[in-house]
């Protein structure tokens, strides 16, 4: 019997697959067993859920990570959408390309300690802001990478507008931004969830008093127990939110993505 | 062109003052206190630190050939078997774990080792950084394929070649960059996590990571610290550097 090369490739693809999500999914049962075991998967329950409002710490880590994660959206996105204005013209490799990827490669455990040196070399305060100034300095170029393609994009569209009469900022803000209107928004939702649900950057750059959520997470599930907020199955219920979150934003965007692509490839 | 500066101008402050002058902190600071150079001997020569750069190597190797074992099948299946929805729905579902932070992969990995009986230690942590840089990997594989025309295979095939001997002899060897710029990423990942050796690494979890966490949040040693980290860095710059070259030589027309 000859053996489809295709087949078998195409079978452990699936394989891998499978193996990539299995943990996920587990993860999603445990926090709704009824043991707080970990590995212990038996009936149905949301109540590890429903412990959550209650718990006065998961609370307050939970509004620190909400707020730090917007603001560093929103600022990442908006210097991002400038300085992608100001290169959508250029299509050569710029300045700002040189700069943009060594914080997306750099390991975020270097980054984080060298922000952590440099901030108390000046006696600037750990917590919040510190923590704000980290995430801030990943978004922010993970932001242009997002955003930049789609400012590319409508080009010839704003040459006919002002061609027909339209000024400047009625080209900006009717011709431009809606066409990048995805990009932006795929920006806003990846910068939030990468600022949410980071755990290094924000170990090395907090100080005493400041916790987010996956610090929170991270300290409770180094010793987990069976007290009523540090059981695995209470922790996985705060982790399945935050994967759950991370994996539909993540999907929205390379389906765009690749929609993107797609179409272009087409023309 | 002004106008060009004068909008990018932000972002490019903003990255120069919260990610370079960080490094030129971390850089200098083994020259505060203990003397440069006696910080970068300590960190390369001090016998008790030798014990977490082993340990950090060997996971580190073995989570790499691990996660390419993994991710370069499905990475040339999708990029020559595969057309289509398929196609789309084998990178995406490869390539979306990316953006779950590790904290969370590790959580959720944890479940399943314990489910298979194996508990924190030496396989659980390397397992735990293969699951890490699987989807790093997935993608330095699948741009190498996809910047290796079908119709190259294709010829060698009309010319006699079997399918295993086309994919070791033209496949492989035109993607081989692209593999080393991405096992030379994902290696350094693993070998400076310390989210999965928290973790999963039980008593077995002392990796650079650790070192790094030990000296700089617990021991108040920078000095040393910096210069691990400095080390880190250049390795990275290195790497990194290697495939970008390969990036840009391509999209120049090769």
């Amino acid at each position: 019997m000859r053996l489809d090369g295709r087949l078998v490739l195409k079978a452990y693809t699936y394989i891998v697959i499978a193996l990539t999500y299995a943990p996920l999914i587990l993860l999603a049962l445990q926090s709704v067993s009824e043991s707080p075991l970990i590995g212990v998967l038996e009936g149905f329950t949301l109540k590890w859920y429903l412990q959550i409002p209650g718990d006065a710490r998961a609370r307050e880590a939970l509004l620190n990570s909400f707020f730090v994660a917007i603001l560093s959206a929103g600022i990442s996105v908006v210097l991002a959408v400038l300085a992608a204005i100001a290169y959508r013209r250029v299509r050569t490799v710029t300045f700002l390309d040189l700069i943009i990827y060594p914080p997306l490669i750099l390991p975020d455990i270097v980054e984080a300690i060298a922000l952590l040196i440099m901030l108390t070399s000046i006696k600037a305060p750990l917590g919040f802001y510190s923590v704000l100034i980290g995430h801030t300095a990943f978004n922010v170029a993970y932001a242009y990478i997002i955003v930049s393609p789609s400012l590319k994009g409508g080009l010839g569209v704003e040459e006919a507008a002002r061609t027909l009469g339209a000024s400047p900022l009625q080209v900006l803000f009717k011709i431009t931004l809606p066409l990048a209107a995805p990009g932006i928004v795929s920006a806003l939702a990846l910068t939030f969830l990468l600022s949410f649900t980071d755990f290094i950057k924000t170990l090395f750059t907090t100080g005493p008093g400041f916790e987010t959520l996956p610090l929170m997470v991270w300290n409770r599930a180094r010793r987990p127990g069976l007290g009523e907020y540090s059981s695995y199955s209470y922790l996985a219920s705060l982790a399945t939110i935050m994967i759950a979150s991370s994996i539909l934003v993540a999907l929205a965007y390379t389906i765009y993505l690749s929609r993107r692509g797609g179409s272009r490839a087409k023309h | 062109m002004r106008k060009a500066a004068f909008l990018a101008a932000p972002l490019a402050l903003y990255l120069a003052a919260f990610f370079y002058a960080p490094l030129v902190y971390l850089a200098l600071e083994g020259a505060r206190g203990e003397g440069l150079v006696s910080a970068y001997i300590e960190a390369l020569t001090r016998p008790e630190y030798h014990v977490f750069y082993t340990r950090s190597l060997v996971a580190a190797t073995l989570a790499t050939l691990i996660a390419g074992a993994l991710a370069v099948p499905p990475a040339f299946y999708a990029a020559y078997y595969s057309a289509g929805k398929e196609k789309m729905l084998v990178v995406v579902l490869m390539i979306a774990p990316f953006w779950i932070d590790v904290l969370l992969r590790a959580l959720a990995l944890k479940v399943l080792l314990r489910l298979v009986g194996v508990g924190p230690g030496f396989g659980a942590m390397v397992a735990g950084l293969a699951y890490e840089v699987l989807p790093l990997m997935f993608i330095a594989a699948y741009a190498g394929a996809a910047f290796t025309p079908k119709s190259m295979i294709d010829a060698a095939r009309t010319l006699g070649a079997g399918p295993l001997q086309a994919f070791l002899r033209v496949t492989l060897p035109l993607s081989a960059p692209w593999l080393a710029a991405g096992a030379a990423i994902s290696f350094i990942y693993a070998f400076s996590d310390y989210t999965i050796p928290s973790l999963l690494g039980g008593t077995t979890g002392y990796t650079v990571g650790t070192l790094l966490y030990i000296l700089v949040l617990e021991g108040d040693r920078w000095g040393v610290g910096s210069a691990v980290a400095i080390v880190v860095t250049l390795a990275t710059m290195a790497g990194a550097a290697l495939l970008f070259k390969r990036v840009y030589r391509v999209e120049a027309g090769w």
